[in-house]
């Protein structure tokens, strides 16, 4: 390579002193003009993965039943350029922290499921690559049974971290952890198998008998749960009502009306050894209540509507 | 047939009782987190904790009843910024609810405790129509004493234009019952490599104070003499409080190229005070021009 020597035009006084200085250089040296060769070696650096963050800073809130979207956000810069980034392969972990990234990588363990651990294999760059750098998001489809970590929980002290893992096509690698983690939040929550209990048709001065209404419910959240029921609203067809606290019964196996089942009561009252036990998994954990009625006598008739509230009870 | 008969048949019609089943969509509904617990309160102190009511199908509008059951006098301190009766609107998830406890200055010291539930109040009724609900325990602890408890949540460097001093972002969580901030701060800046030191920034006044039980959102400038030019830099800053370190942060930021109009809206933001402050003198010299041309006519 000819390098170019680039004399600044000071002055005329320092341009003629230079001028003077390179022909004395010469004449001493013998140089005349001369072909210079540099080389240089760009090396290969390291990435790096920094600003690792869970959800933006805020405590996790799960929703029921189904998948709530955590982000994880990272830089990733590569003094070598972009081409690294963007030709690279990255791992994202998000993981209860007592689980550690590296049994989340591996997935070892029996322990080590959705419930704590979640790793995805790309992420969403969420800048355009200037010089080497390039901010990214990574979103996680959180389970509603992922575990808690908040004050009240069996992990109160841990939280829920981020570990970015990244790869250049130079085999090069750098590994981002978020500090600090999120608090994941206890979520109480419950559903049920049907909207309505279907007691059929009944005549005055009768009920349910054998006849049990069935409803099951299920745990939608990452807590155990108790369950608490009454009516918030009797039943009624017009003008005319059925008591509830003398007509409608439940209990946790079935029966023969009465026999050994509970009076629905106008305020909320705790089923007595009716626990969901926190789900592990999206197989429902689920258990019934049976239901019963019946009919003062000299009732009259018609379609008689009510309310029963199934009400969900923390039980930690 | 005889009328006897016929009245007992006619009876027997007139009371019987049905009830059909109703075709009702049915969501999974709760709350989280399931509990509001303040346990550090001192009278005259202000807590506000925030829930979100949860369910997997928002198809419609969800009408919520709430009922609160409350001793007194944990009752009067207690409010719902979403009231006692509301709707969840189609299409949410996630509903936040905010239960502030507002302590009186004569409060009795003890410790309290209560519930408030949240009811669904589905719209189209069955027969026996099933509502869910979630219960929230509500557990309140008022003493005296100073509890210090924060942390910092995040931190982000910004982007900034030519010319300007670093910024940070600061998320910082008071879990505490006294008024809290850093004490001090540094900042390191680095070329693009992350080789070259090419500024040190102190800091040890200036930060903003996050009240009892609050999380505050912030920006802390840290003034330099160093020029900032248009380049990808490396920044570290360190935050301190009684000389211990609360957070830190390493991570790049840009500083690029600002046109004038984002020049002026910065400019404005910075030093809005003493814009209003010339522009009230402005006004006010005019006036009095114009009060003297008039006099003099």
């Amino acid at each position: 390579m000819k390098h170019k020597r680039i004399i600044a035009p000071l002055s005329i006084v320092s341009g003629a002193i230079l001028v003077g200085v390179f022909l004395v250089t010469e004449t001493i040296f013998g140089a005349t003009s001369t072909n210079l060769t540099s080389q240089v070696i760009v090396g290969i650096s390291a990435p790096s993965v920094s600003a690792v963050s869970v959800n933006g800073g805020s405590a996790i809130t799960l929703t029921a039943n189904t998948t709530t979207n955590v982000n994880v956000n990272a830089t990733v810069t590569d003094s070598n350029g972009c081409a690294e980034i963007t030709g690279g392969t990255t791992t994202i972990l998000l993981y209860r922290s007592g689980v550690t990234s590296s049994s989340c990588l591996t997935s070892s363990g029996a322990a080590v499921t959705s419930l704590n651990c979640y790793l995805l294999g790309a992420f969403t760059a969420s800048s355009t690559c200037s010089t080497g750098s390039q901010n990214t998001t990574t979103t996680f489809a959180v389970q509603y049974f992922a575990q808690a970590t908040d004050a009240s929980s069996s992990y109160n002290g841990q939280n829920w971290m981020a570990t970015v893992l990244f790869r250049t096509p130079d085999n090069t690698t750098g590994t981002g952890d978020s500090s600090p983690g999120q608090t994941l939040n206890t979520m109480l929550a419950l559903n049920v198998t049907t909207g309505t209990i279907n007691y059929g048709t009944l005549g005055a001065n009768t009920n349910s008998g054998a006849n049990d209404s069935i409803v099951t419910s299920t745990n939608a959240g990452n807590t155990s749960t108790t369950l608490q029921l009454y009516a918030s609203a009797t039943l009624k067809s017009g003008s005319n009502v059925i008591p509830t606290t003398t007509s409608q019964t439940y209990s946790t196996s079935s029966f023969t009306y009465q026999g050994t089942s509970t009076f629905l009561t106008a305020a909320a009252a705790t089923v007595s050894g009716f626990v969901l036990t926190s789900p592990t998994s999206t197989n429902n954990v689920a258990k019934a209540t049976f239901w019963g009625i019946a009919i003062p006598n000299n009732q009259p008739t018609g379609t008689y509507q009510g309310t029963n509230v199934f009400q969900a009870l923390f039980n930690p | 047939m005889r009328p006897a008969s016929i009245i007992a048949i006619a009876s027997i019609a007139a009371i019987a009782f049905f009830v059909v089943p109703a075709s009702v969509t049915y969501a999974a509904f709760g709350v989280s987190p399931p509990f509001v617990n303040a346990d550090h309160l001192v009278p005259g102190s202000k807590f506000s904790e925030t829930i979100y009511l949860v369910q997997d199908q928002p198809n419609q509008d969800l009408n919520i009843q709430t009922n609160v059951q409350l001793p007194d006098p944990l009752k009067s301190w207690v409010s719902i910024d979403r009231g006692f009766n509301f709707v969840i609107p189609q299409g949410t998830n996630q509903y936040a609810v905010t239960v502030t406890i507002s302590v009186p200055q004569n409060a009795s010291l003890g410790v309290y405790h209560g519930t408030i539930s949240f009811d669904t109040a589905p719209s189209s009724a069955g027969q026996v129509t099933i509502a869910l609900g979630a219960q929230v325990s509500v557990n309140v602890t008022v003493g005296r004493g100073v509890f210090e408890k924060y942390s910092v949540q995040q931190i982000t460097f910004q982007d900034i234009g030519e010319g300007e001093n670093p910024l940070v972002n600061v998320k910082f969580e008071n879990d505490g019952n006294v008024p809290e901030s850093f004490d001090g701060a540094t900042y390191e800046l680095y070329d693009r490599f992350d080789t070259v030191r090419l500024a040190y920034i102190q800091k040890n006044d200036g930060f903003l104070t996050t009240p009892p039980f609050t999380i505050e959102d912030y920006t802390v400038e840290f003034p330099t003499d160093f020029y900032m030019g248009i380049g990808e830099y490396w920044g570290i800053v360190t935050f301190y409080k009684n000389n211990q370190i609360v957070a830190s942060q390493k991570t790049v930021f840009n500083v690029i190229k600002t046109d004038w109009l984002s020049k002026t809206k910065r400019f404005i933001e910075k030093e809005w005070v003493f814009i209003l402050i010339g522009a009230m003198l402005l006004a006010l010299l005019a006036f009095l021009v114009v009060r003297r041309v008039r006099r003099m006519k």
